[in-house]
């Protein structure tokens, strides 16, 4: 069976039964729909999940209070084996400049800290941002290798309309890009659902858009109409080879882009078009969507210009919208009763130096941390850590615990150790990688 | 018969490739040929990225020995020049317009960010397609002693520009930088800003990926035993003495330190204070226009900081423009530039190709004179391009059908129709935006929805049909579609030059129309059929269709043309 039949029989079947189709053969623990969200740029976790406030050598979030400000005070969060940087302050006036601090951390933690584990020290094996980017969202080195959201679309995906969205932020699909769908930088996608959308064309151009307006029974004939040119080109051009698997990737294009636009029409009523939706939108989206099966992963971009090179102060505002953008994300999962068979991963391609830098920044530090949420992951935990020098320390792939006899976490066994949580075979993707399991409950 | 079928026995180097380890082994393939026309459409596409001429295929059809004198002909062709500035544009990732662009102050206060934003992204590029189509060694990309510049990137770089010549013409830097060709460009340069202490390190290893396809981020770096990446001097101590670094940064160091001179960054928020707050007096001078982004008094600073003098792979160097030089007379330059044609023009990944057959496109560039042009006819002339079908045998290094591009679709959908799809965003906080061609942009476009790359976070190009570019091609057909009918009507030249057959809309007799669906499917589509085959019973039913339902004549027009527009002769050549 090829990845048209399989994707036209799970439609027939979500037609017949229902959009929801479980798997109840799985182990209520392992997580079926996947969210990513991405802090692009690269946080500086020593005021999130690897709190770093009395280090010497260390430069964590303390070198940002101010002295005349009784009230910004950073504080040691500990939910469990959980451990967080809080700071309550919610704005700091110093002199003409106002400043936001963390004051979302405590609430997102006091509220979903029994879902949570913070994995640090994870070594990502590059310093810039394309390669690091890379490595942690594909386990590899190579960007033409499927990310986490593009492995369980293709796994898990074949009977929903688009198995992997990525609302913002732009995903590595690999070779999975036919079931994979972005709604673009500005949620332009709302125009290619939408053709009565309107847009305004140059001042110097007469005409205003759409120029031809189809009827559904116009769409319909014009489809019909490529799909026996599909079969007939097939025909003449299939191999059993490269050539085939384009076409077939036509087909499945076909289908699921008729299925996802079906689906997805009063969703797309709440984009608009020319703004990035903020990330509260995208956390509500992503979870309609998986509660409603339109999908099996979605990418979500946390937003806020993270690769703090100057100015790393800056980064205490984005972590407050992160977190409140969690908290929606969080919120809309188990609202909607899908957040036990969800997993979340929020990752950034790299954390930042120890040092604050001449600009009052800080710059790249090719060690990570990954907080994993939801289905399955033990909730209260931090696993891993850094010692005094912000440096990954080894620790048991098996149970997360730092150990001097253990190994030193890469990309790649968090991802193996990610994929096969999702149940997986992790040597399927990256044959002889250590899956790092010490996340599981 | 329609197509000519040669079964090629091609004993080459196939590719069986593991999941994630790429493993090479020998084996036998067994292919079958393009016919000559699919060959010409296919050679056309990648080298124009438009259809060929029904005369072209006409030519070749009475002589199938013309097609190397077509190829020329078509190598001369601006829109060789385009596809050029495209391959480069996705090596060098510059036409990243979703990343902040340089406000409009100053002496170009009432420039647009669109335009900013080209004078920016295509200099580099403008310059390589001069190179090229006014047949200089491909080598001066890299040793060129001027930039390309339109007036608005004149202003901003304060560069010579005569008003009475050509919107883009050759210019010189006024701060007496070293010339290389490309690498002398701000533009690039602020695409790869010099972050904290990186000491330009990044700026090197672009410049080694991207030239010498020699690419030190397949490597793990490890840093190790306390180094801050933000001490300068423990880092500059730790890659000269660490074995884990020294393997990389004994090339990687001296590379660097050619990038002396060329400042940090300018970013839009610099220039907004500049502009707003400091009235452009003092250190945030330099942000205003023109900028400064070359000092001369910083070429050495480099030595400040304790780190080693330019050099070449060992070879010791000076000046910016030694570097340049070095790369033109590398062996690996132009065996990388065979690569990256190779690669481009088949769809391929750069490095997937043999190293024998890549020798081969080589020599062709490097015993032309490196002529560029010579490169691209080496490849699409060698039958590996022209391979239709694998018959037999494992998957082949070279291309089976290729997927229209985004860049070619907008440039097809053009020439056939004069359609593009612009749109004025109008002003938000990034900049006023006036006129967006959004076939080929993504900060409101649908360029990397539509396989092609945004050049930050999509840097790889999608070649296989994807939801999102079905739905960017119903778009565009349709609209396209809605255009040139509507111009037709209306007497436009556009229409007149797409409806060969009917000369008058709504006064067609069925053979009219029945000969313009086959002149429709060999323009656009590249079938040479007569006009009793099936393929245009299919299309003259969805003509016929559409009347049935009661839709206008141009209304049905509109229908087939939207139909053809996304056909998958459209999608695949």
């Amino acid at each position: 069976m090829n990845r048209r039949q399989l994707l036209l029989r799970g439609t027939a079947a979500a037609a017949l039964g229902g959009l929801g189709i479980s798997n109840q053969a799985r182990a209520t623990t392992r997580p079926t729909k996947l969210v990513v969200v991405f802090v692009n740029g690269g946080w500086d976790v020593t005021m999130g999940i690897a709190p770093r406030l009395d280090d010497s050598f260390i430069e964590g979030p303390r070198v940002d209070e101010l002295a005349d400000v009784p009230e910004d005070v950073e504080e040691l969060g500990v939910y469990g084996d959980l451990h967080v940087a809080l700071n309550d302050c919610d704005v700091v006036r110093h002199g003409s400049k106002v400043y936001t601090k963390r004051p979302n951390a405590r609430v997102f933690f006091d509220k979903w800290s029994s879902q949570c584990c913070a994995i640090n020290g994870v070594w990502t094996g590059a310093v810039g941002h394309e390669p690091s980017t890379i490595r942690m969202c594909t386990g590899t080195q190579s960007g033409i290798n499927p990310d986490l959201g593009a492995i369980v679309s293709h796994e898990f995906g074949a009977n929903v309309p688009l198995g992997y969205v990525a609302i913002a932020g732009l995903p590595f699909v690999g070779p999975y890009a036919a079931s994979s769908g972005q709604f673009g930088f500005n949620s332009q996608i709302k125009v290619l659902f939408n053709k009565a959308a309107s847009f305004p064309p140059p001042t110097e151009v007469d005409s205003s858009y759409p120029l031809f307006l189809q009827s559904e029974a116009d769409e319909a004939a014009v489809q019909a109409f490529l799909r026996e040119r599909a079969d007939n080109w097939s025909k003449i051009r299939g191999d059993n080879n490269l050539n085939s698997t384009k076409i077939s990737d036509l087909y499945e294009s076909y289908d699921r882009s008729a299925s996802f636009s079906a689906m997805t029409s009063d969703c797309m009523d709440t984009l608009t078009l020319g703004r990035s939706p903020t990330l509260d939108r995208q956390a509500e989206l992503a979870a309609d969507f998986l509660s409603l099966n339109i999908c099996k992963s979605v990418l979500i971009d946390s937003k806020g210009a993270w690769d703090t090179h100057s100015g790393n102060f800056s980064q205490h505002a984005f972590y407050n919208s992160l977190y409140g953008g969690l908290d929606t994300l969080m919120s809309s999962l188990e609202s909607r009763g899908i957040l036990d068979d969800t997993l979340v991963v929020v990752v950034s391609e790299m954390t930042r130096t120890p040092k604050i830098n001449h600009n009052l920044g800080k710059d790249h530090w090719p060690h990570a941390s990954v907080l994993l949420m939801g289905a399955g992951v033990r909730g209260q935990t931090s696993l891993g850590d850094y010692n005094e020098l912000m440096e990954s320390m080894k620790m048991s792939l098996e149970t997360g615990e730092v150990s001097n006899s253990g190994d030193q976490l890469t990309y790649a066994e968090f991802f193996a150790g990610v994929i096969e949580h999702l149940d997986i075979d992790p040597e399927k993707y990256l044959p002889g990688i250590t899956p790092f399991r010490g996340f599981v409950a | 018969m329609r197509y000519s079928v040669i079964i090629l026995a091609l004993l080459a180097c196939g590719v069986d490739k593991d999941a994630s380890v790429g493993i090479r082994v020998e084996q036998p393939v067994v292919t079958e040929a393009l016919s000559n026309s699919d060959r010409l459409l296919r050679i056309s596409m990648a080298l124009r990225g438009v259809r060929p001429s029904l005369q072209d295929y006409q030519t070749l059809e009475a002589d199938p020995t013309q097609l190397e004198f077509i190829v020329d002909r078509w190598l001369n062709d601006p829109l060789f020049g385009e596809t050029l500035k495209d391959m480069y544009a996705e090596a060098l990732l510059i036409r990243a317009d979703t990343e902040p662009i340089l406000i409009s102050a100053g002496p170009i206060i009432d420039v647009p960010s669109d335009q900013v934003f080209e004078a920016m992204s295509e200099s580099s590029l403008r310059l390589l397609e001069h190179v090229v189509m006014s047949d200089q060694p491909f080598t001066n990309i890299m040793t060129a002693d001027y930039l390309m510049a339109n007036q608005t990137l004149s202003l901003m770089y304060g560069t010579t520009y005569d008003e009475n010549g050509p919107e883009w013409q050759q210019a010189e830097w006024l701060d007496a930088r070293p010339v290389a060709g490309m690498l002398s460009d701000s533009a690039l340069w602020m695409r790869y800003p010099n972050n904290g202490f990186n000491m330009h390190r990044g700026r090197a290893a672009f410049v080694a990926k991207t030239f010498l396809c020699d690419d030190f981020n397949t490597r793990d770096i490890n840093v190790a035993s306390g180094i801050d990446l933000s001490d300068e001097e423990a880092v500059a101590e730790a890659v000269t003495t660490l074995p884990t670094c020294i393997g990389c940064h004994q090339a990687l160091e001296p590379l660097s330190s050619f990038f002396w001179g060329f400042q940090i960054d300018i970013p839009r928020t610099r220039q907004n204070q500049a502009y707003n707050d400091y009235n452009c007096a003092g250190e945030y001078g330099d942000a205003c226009y023109p900028l400064v982004f070359w000092r001369p008094e910083q070429e050495d600073d480099g030595a400040d900081f304790g780190l080693q003098p330019p050099g070449y792979y060992g070879a010791p160097g000076d000046r910016f423009s030694d570097l340049g030089q070095f790369i033109a007379d590398d062996p690996r330059f132009a065996s990388c530039t065979a690569r990256r044609f190779h690669a481009y023009l088949t769809q391929g990944a750069l490095l997937d190709a043999p190293e024998s057959q890549i020798n081969l496109y080589r020599d062709a560039l490097v015993g032309s004179e490196f002529s560029a042009k010579a490169l691209a006819r080496a490849v699409v002339l060698d039958p590996s391009f022209a391979v239709a079908r694998q018959v037999d045998g494992i998957e082949g290094p070279w291309p089976s059908i290729q997927v229209i591009r985004p860049e070619q679709y907008e440039r097809t959908l053009y020439a056939l129709t004069g359609f593009r799809l612009r749109w004025r965003p109008g002003t938000s906080y990034h900049g006023t935006f006036e006129d967006v061609n959004l076939a080929i942009t993504d900060r409101f476009g649908f360029r990397a929805m539509s396989g092609g790359i945004d050049g930050l976070q999509v840097t790889q190009p999608t070649h296989t049909p994807t939801p999102t570019k079905v739905l960017f091609m119903r778009y565009m057909a349709s609209e396209s579609a809605g255009y040139v009918v509507d111009d037709w009507v209306a007497g436009g030249a556009d229409g007149k030059a797409l409806f060969t057959e009917i000369p008058q809309p709504l006064s067609a007799t069925d053979n009219q129309i029945r000969d313009q669906m086959v002149n429709f499917h060999a323009r656009l589509l590249g079938d040479h059929i007569l006009a009793d085959d099936p393929e245009i019973d299919r299309t003259m039913a969805l003509y016929q269709d559409a009347i049935t339902r009661g839709l206008s004549e141009n209304d049905a027009w509109k229908q087939v043309l939207s139909a053809l527009f996304q056909d998958p002769r459209m999608m695949f050549y």
